[in-house]
């Protein structure tokens, strides 16, 4: 592993992305940001702009006003660039699904790699869902990363 | 000038990147104890531009590239003219071209929130830029030339050897320099051309991995120079008291910039103005006066 692939793992700048939820898991993510749970301590920086960032929290089922949003935020985003569902209504519609104008889960629109289930989202398993996105990374960066049912 | 002095000036024009880098370490870090959180590591801004420059290039327009290497460059020519005890009025004359560089590369992109930053930057230029001007201009009323190698030459002070007598008799001076780099550091309260909650991050809004990372790279070298600028006002006779001196100074500074960062909320750039028009203004035109009065020996 070169110094650039360790400084990634070292430093995922996060946006967070409201697809249409309630807000509860945007404030679960503003949480996170607190002295109490000190996402920084990992490097992690709220950007809330999608060119410098790493890692988009995507929070919300994806209505079918804001597909082309989300689609055209992740297209704007750097690559190597990683996608964390926030909460059950991004990993999967949750009660919004198969609403008249809901698309569904955050899958539907962008390749999505860590779901994060819950309703709100505790802070704890956002910061476990971030880093096991990074580890993902690493697994990816190294070669070693194996898809379910391979 | 031997060749033991080339060497220092430029292992220091080097080192330069480093010690910005650094900084911020050590500002994040003590930020976060601030705020009785944990903080992320000391070299943290060191990993933050290694991602970026792995990251894949997203081009918005090249001219909005040529004027970020523009601004980059232009800081390191008006660090490089410090380092060679080039002429201080020059240092704030490229200085502010870097400056006026970063607005129009701004201004060369679409996004609104990177227009808005760039407008800001330019009033915060035409408030900040006059003042650090005037300043050093009040350094040669003292002085007597803008040469910084004349200006170190100036040491006799008697007292201990030291000669603080830039940072005695220039004391509104110092303080406008200090607001400088509050401000070209884009510290709170004054950090209002990238304010990052308001209009994410306003003139580098549209640069993107390697190139924010190039961006960053220039502050760095722009954060040494400003540190450089507060150093001018520390001399002495003696080598190790003068360096010293200067470390000493230049880290009160920085943690009182750290302190006011931490203390104050952003003002809008109105404010700004009107801090410099109404505050910065009349004390440094007070420092002028004062030199005058004390060279014709009134006051002794």
């Amino acid at each position: 592993m070169n110094g650039t692939e360790k400084s990634r793992l070292k430093s995922p700048w996060i946006t967070h992305i409201n697809t249409g939820g309630c807000n509860g898991c945007d404030i679960e993510i503003l949480a996170c940001l607190t002295p109490k749970y000190d996402i920084e301590r990992f490097g992690i920086l709220n950007k809330g702009n999608p060119k410098h960032t790493d890692v988009l929290l995507v929070t919300g089922p994806v209505t079918k006003k804001y597909r082309h949003v989300l689609k055209n935020l992740y297209e704007q985003t750097p690559d190597p660039k990683v996608v964390i569902a926030v909460g059950t209504c991004a990993c999967s519609g949750g009660v919004f699904k198969d609403l008249y104008n809901v698309e569904g889960g955050v899958d539907q629109v962008i390749p999505v790699d860590v779901y994060i289930p819950g309703c709100a989202v505790k802070p704890e398993a956002i910061i476990d869902g971030v880093v096991l996105a990074l580890e993902k990374l690493k697994k990816l960066q190294e070669g070693t990363w194996k898809e379910v049912g391979e | 000038m031997n060749t033991i002095d080339i060497v220092i000036r430029v292992l220091l024009f080097v080192l330069a990147p480093v010690f910005g880098c650094l900084f911020f370490g050590i500002d994040r870090k003590l930020t976060a104890r601030m705020q009785n959180r944990v903080g992320p590591p000391l070299l943290q801004p060191w990993y933050d531009f290694r991602k970026l420059m792995g990251k894949t290039e997203e081009i918005v327009n090249r001219i909005h590239l040529v004027f970020a290497f523009a601004y980059v460059a232009f800081v390191m020519l008006a660090l490089g003219i410090f380092l060679m005890d080039g002429d201080l009025l020059i240092i704030c004359f490229a200085l502010g071209a870097s400056q006026v560089f970063l607005a129009l590369g701004a201004f060369s992109v679409r996004s609104p929130y990177s227009h808005v930053g760039a407008h800001r930057y330019l009033l915060q230029m035409v408030a900040v830029e006059p003042l650090l001007g005037l300043a050093a201009i009040t350094i040669k009323l003292q002085t007597g030339s803008f040469l910084l190698s004349d200006i170190y030459a100036q040491s006799t002070y008697p007292f201990f050897g030291i000669n603080t007598i830039l940072l005695l008799s220039l004391p509104f001076a110092f303080f406008i320099v200090i607001l400088a780099t509050i401000v070209d550091t884009q510290k709170s309260p004054f950090d209002i051309s990238t304010a990052h909650s308001e209009i994410v991050s306003g003139t580098f809004v549209e640069y993107s991995g390697p190139y924010l990372a190039i961006t960053k790279l220039g502050h760095w070298f722009e954060l040494f120079l400003l540190f450089g600028f507060v150093s001018v006002f520390f001399n002495s006779d003696v080598l190790w008291i003068s360096i010293a001196g200067k470390v000493v100074l230049d880290f009160i500074v920085f943690l009182v910039i750290l302190v006011i960062d931490n203390s104050t909320a952003r003002l809008t750039i109105d404010r700004l103005v009107k801090f410099s028009i109404r505050i910065g203004l009349p004390l440094i035109i007070i420092n002028i006066v004062l030199i005058v009065i004390s060279s014709m020996g009134v006051i002794a």
